[in-house]
């Protein structure tokens, strides 16, 4: 099978996604700080959606966000919806559209993450009037230590310095 | 070319649409069904779509799990180990004390315990490194014992270690006398290979004697257990005689050493004076 250049590292870079959940499943509790995880799958996901841009990331998502249904007790249905929106709004900011500086990256990881939970947390019929609470005292933390990990992970792989003129 | 451009990009972005109304549709779906029929799809997914998926990360966490386990495992093992070695030594020191037990009441000067810490790993003579010197009173010229015998004398001092010169050093010479017939002799190794002793024709040194530090000098109290004679060669000339004497402290095995605190004031004396001599603390006029 002849695959060019390009279709090759798409390819790899998809393969990236899922590893993040293996490791977001075997290796996240071990860097948890005081109970608080990290989120390895979201930023990957989200580097994701800034490379491959929103259609791949809405799929994507998806997909992930199925497994990660498949064995978790809440809603069925809710991590799946959560990512495929989240991989949309990122993907919306595709390298290929624009330039989205290195701090700017990171801030959008954190906020992805906060809407990825919002809406997990409103889809898994948690009920909106504990929404606040939960993103405050759970998401929140969470998101921060996302960012200082996506902050990582984004320095060694920097965004393309001019965005084509579509 | 520009309006095509801007077409397909719409097109796109309509890709972009349908798919987000598609999964967004579908997953709202899934989650307003009941929890049964949730719990179905969720069993039925686990063991056919995912499964393969499943497969591989049980393996990558059962292999995580088992690498952190063997790591805690190592971890643990070189603790113990390093345990181990320290009881090890205290065992060792506890035993050189308790050998060195019964020689201690025999000795009128008061013990510095040290370790030997370098020496040369190929000769038998040379210098040694101790590692207490003047912080425990330790100077030159005294003796260096263990409880099998002597092993030599302190050649230099310093804060925090000392030199000493082992019985097999070309420069080491010390009096000895027979235990049976108190017959004297020197002590001495030509090469560092070994220990002999020299001693007159007409002295009456066997094969098999024990000998003792004889006490002239000052160095060695009388009586120190040293060697015994293993075997003795003829000389032609017919004066003196060579003998080599077995130590009965091995020099390979010293490792936990006493310094004997005798005054260095009191070395040039002989052995019958520093008998009856008081002790005097190092440095006293």
């Amino acid at each position: 099978m002849n695959l060019n250049a390009e279709t090759r590292y798409t390819l790899l870079r998809a393969a990236y996604v899922p590893l993040a959940l293996a490791a977001q499943v075997t290796l996240a509790p071990s860097i948890s700080i005081l109970g608080i995880q990290p989120s390895l799958l979201m930023a990957v996901f989200v580097l994701f959606a800034f490379r491959a841009g929103a259609l791949p990331a809405i799929w994507m998502g998806f997909v992930c966000g199925l497994i990660l249904d498949t064995y978790s007790p809440g809603g069925a249905g809710s991590f799946a919806l959560a990512m495929a929106i989240s991989g949309f709004l990122v993907g919306q900011l595709h390298e290929r559209r624009m330039h989205v500086s290195y701090p700017l990256r990171v801030s959008v990881l954190g906020i992805a993450t906060l809407v990825h939970d919002g809406i997990w947390h409103c889809v898994s019929h948690h009920g909106l009037d504990t929404l606040g609470s939960f993103l405050i005292r759970v998401s929140l933390p969470g998101a921060l230590y996302t960012m200082i990990l996506g902050a990582i992970l984004f320095a060694f792989r920097p965004p393309r310095i001019q965005a084509r003129n579509w | 070319m520009l309006i095509l451009r801007w077409l397909a990009s719409q097109a796109l972005k309509g890709r972009e649409i349908l798919s987000i109304l598609v999964v967004g549709a579908f997953c709202l779906w899934l989650s307003s069904r009941p929890d049964p029929i949730q719990k179905t799809w969720r069993t039925s997914f686990a063991t056919t779509v995912f499964l393969p998926i499943q497969l591989v990360v049980e393996r990558f966490k059962i292999r995580w799990d088992l690498q952190k386990e063997i790591g805690e495992t190592k971890a643990e093992n070189a603790r113990l180990i390093a345990e181990n070695a320290a009881l090890s030594e205290i065992a060792e020191i506890r035993t050189t004390l308790q050998e060195f037990e019964s020689m201690r009441s025999r000795l009128e000067f008061p013990l510095a315990g040290t370790r030997v810490i370098s020496r040369d790993p190929v000769r038998l003579g040379g210098v040694w490194l101790l590692d207490e010197g003047k912080n425990k009173g330790i100077d030159e010229g005294m003796a260096v014992i263990s409880s099998k015998g002597i092993v030599g004398r302190v050649m230099a001092s310093s804060h925090g270690f000392a030199q000493m010169q082992s019985l097999a050093d070309p420069d080491c010479r010390v009096a000895v006398v027979s235990a049976r017939s108190r017959n004297p002799g020197i002590l001495h190794s030509p090469d560092g290979s070994g220990v002999f002793i020299e001693f007159s024709v007409t002295s009456d040194i066997r094969l098999g004697d024990s000998l003792v530090t004889w006490g002239a000098g000052g160095i060695f109290p009388r009586g120190l257990p040293v060697g015994r004679v293993a075997e003795i060669r003829k000389e032609a000339t017919n004066i003196l005689r060579h003998a080599r004497v077995e130590p009965f402290q091995d020099p390979w095995e010293v490792r936990d050493v006493f310094v004997l605190l005798r005054p260095p004031s009191l070395r040039v004396m002989a052995d019958d004076l520093i008998g009856s001599a008081k002790y005097l603390p190092a440095g006293s006029p």
